[in-house]
């Protein structure tokens, strides 16, 4: 799924600027990177690629869809048909199981696209009928790449999935987050601190101050 | 429209109230459910509040029993003195109280009433269209059950006896179904009522019990039934018979040798009798005829205003505790908050989430209303047993339709306001709160 930025500014509801007239493309089944020091805006600009904060000038595309041009329900319609988001912190359901979790968009996807049990399998999470939060940190990420996952989506939004996971894990878990994205001709964007990770990007973004780096 | 109502057999206009009432939480349950599965994320968040989930559910039961109960009981008890009362067509006394009279006569409470004198009473009995004249002395008691002086006609037209044989001297006795003595005990009867009873009064005289009468669900079960003549005897009294007829027991009365009864009750030839006596027995100042139907019809409409502002009052506290736990619920699912945004995030449409807080919400609702609905009926059957404990009066302790299409209301009401409830959250719940 191709990615279309132009002159993307972004603030706050206070009225403050966090990401400043940014213009970049990403052309489907490409890897990219965002990366820069805390406070430059990097999840701001993946919150934005989602739809989930209004661009406050500028446009995004993805494809021939222009986000500016869809309503709040429309947005979350095109998220749920076309887009995978590994949030920072997890965001689980605690009280529901790891493998409920993975597959929760399932309950309201109509079509029912989801692909959750593989993905499971992939990542090796465990899918005893456990609470998630009683699962550790590194658990937790894995579950929360494979509901980023589980809907099939064209493009894969994930900010610092490499955080909580030790080396080992580390490879494992982006070796099985490319193979499902990159690997089969879908598009992935990557907010990271991570070497490791960055490494493996077709290309990198720097953001300082809000703003690409030249 | 009105017409067509008012032609409807009662059972088919209470079932469509019924349906009609069930129908908005039908509809909002099968709107909010249609095409996704929002109920496993609110079993979810259920068992995540399970403790405070119940304690709302268990405020809501304790407000729909009351409610409930109250308007269950009133119905019962309206039954259960209808019942009673059935047996005594008319009621012919001294002028007084219409109430008064119908409770000492029918229901058997103690009360200052005057007394028929012979000369009326020879008239009532010999009324052209009276089929049963039987005359009620009251006065004495054993062990709390009221002793009533009367004929063996009328304990015939009370339905006879169970066990046991009818008295054959003015000495002996029959008691009510639950009257607390068996057959063949002997007692002496006590001189006036409860508390202010003189045991010691009538210590010379010693009845004889001989039978039981059957059940008639009315404080006769718990009364003890001598020949009135026994009554007249015990108070050293004529016994209503000329010195050559000293033996007979029961009609016909002399009328110089008469002491006094408290009501004669009056069984007529039909339902033009009984208003025919009615009539010539209300004509002037000596008696007063009362058909104890009429007189709780009479009480049942001041109780039927009461009624009507006690529902108003249950609606009323039942709609405050629907906000009051919908409140409360508001304030619990903030603490959804967060889920619901990162629902939104995941592309979750609002109708979902929606559904998701209002699956949450109903769940507690409806979890109160079976809470409710069981509190009432154990309420319901205690208050029955205790009022039937005191007054003698068996009431039917079962639900009606007033009350299934009061919790029918509750229930749509509820859900239709939690679904608004349910709405608001779901479109507060923004993705950009997943940033702060």
């Amino acid at each position: 799924m191709k990615l279309s930025v132009e002159n993307l500014s972004v603030d706050t509801p206070d009225g403050s600027r966090i990401v400043r007239d940014i213009s970049f493309d990403v052309d489907t089944g490409e890897a990219i990177g965002i990366t820069g020091p805390s406070g430059a805006g990097k999840s701001t600009l993946l919150f934005a690629l989602a739809g989930l904060t209004p661009a406050t000038a500028g446009s995004i595309s993805w494809n021939v869809t222009s986000l500016g041009d869809l309503s709040e329900a429309e947005r979350a319609a095109f998220r749920q048909e076309h887009l995978g988001i590994v949030f920072q912190d997890h965001l689980l359901f605690d009280e529901l199981s790891p493998i409920q979790n993975a597959d929760i968009t399932s309950l309201f996807d109509t079509q029912n696209r989801h692909t959750a049990v593989g993905t499971l399998a992939a990542l090796d999470i465990p899918t005893r009928r456990i609470r998630s939060s009683q699962l550790s940190g590194g658990e937790r990420q894995r579950v929360a790449i494979a509901r980023a996952l589980a809907g099939t989506p064209r493009a894969v939004l994930a900010d610092e999935p490499s955080a909580s996971l030790d080396h080992e894990n580390r490879s494992k878990v982006m070796d099985a987050l490319f193979a499902q994205t990159t690997g089969i001709g879908k598009t992935l964007i990557i907010v990271s601190h991570d070497p490791q990770v960055l490494y493996r990007m077709d290309r990198i973004l720097t953001l300082q101050a809000g703003a690409l780096a030249q | 429209m009105t017409q067509i109502w008012s032609f409807l057999p009662v059972l088919v206009r209470d079932l469509t109230l019924l349906i009609l009432l069930l129908l908005p939480a039908l509809a909002i349950t099968t709107q909010l459910l249609r095409g996704h599965k929002p109920l496993k994320l609110s079993a979810a968040l259920l068992r995540a509040q399970a403790g405070t989930v119940l304690g709302f559910a268990i405020l809501i039961g304790v407000s729909l029993a009351i409610g409930v109960s109250l308007i269950a009981q009133e119905r019962s008890l309206r039954i259960g003195a209808a019942k009673a009362a059935e047996k005594f067509e008319l009621v012919i006394g001294a002028p007084g109280s219409e109430t008064n009279l119908m409770f000492s006569s029918v229901f058997l409470q103690p009360n200052a009433i005057g007394l028929l004198n012979g000369e009326v009473f020879s008239e009532v009995s010999n009324h052209e269209r009276a089929k049963i004249v039987a005359p009620i002395a009251l006065g004495d008691s054993h062990q709390g059950a009221t002793i009533v002086g009367t004929t063996a006609g009328f304990v015939i037209h009370l339905g006879g006896l169970s066990e046991g044989q009818m008295w054959s001297n003015s000495l002996q006795a029959i008691a009510g179904a639950d009257a607390p003595i068996d057959i063949g005990a002997r007692f002496a009867p006590a001189h006036g009522h409860g508390t202010d009873a003189n045991e010691n009064a009538h210590e010379d005289v010693l009845l004889e019990l001989t039978g039981r009468l059957v059940r008639t669900n009315s404080p006769w079960d718990r009364a003890i039934l001598v020949p009135v003549e026994s009554v007249w005897e015990t108070h050293g009294l004529a016994n209503g018979h000329a010195p050559e007829r000293q033996g007979q027991l029961g009609p016909p009365f002399d009328a110089e040798f008469f002491p006094g009864v408290s009501a004669a009750i009056v069984i007529a030839d039909g339902l033009s009798g009984t208003y025919q006596i009615q009539s010539d027995f209300s004509v002037d100042k000596r008696t007063m005829a009362i058909l104890p139907g009429a007189v709780l019809g009479g009480l049942y409409r001041i109780l039927g205003d009461v009624r009507g502002v006690a529902s108003l009052l249950t609606w009323f506290s039942l709609g405050l505790v629907a906000i009051a736990v919908l409140a409360g619920l508001a304030i619990l699912t903030r603490l959804f908050t967060r889920h619901l945004a990162v629902l939104r995030a995941l592309g979750a449409p609002i109708r979902f989430i929606t559904a998701t807080v209002w699956g949450f919400s109903a769940a507690v609702l409806l979890l109160g209303t079976i809470i409710g609905v069981f509190g009432a009926l154990l309420s319901v059957i205690g208050l029955s047993a205790l009022i039937s404990g005191h007054t003698g009066i068996s009431l039917p302790a079962r639900f009606g339709w007033t009350e299934l299409h009061l919790i029918s209301g509750f229930l749509s009401l509820s859900f239709a306001v939690a679904w608004l409830f349910s709405n608001r959250m779901a479109e507060t719940a923004r993705p950009e709160l997943l940033r702060s």
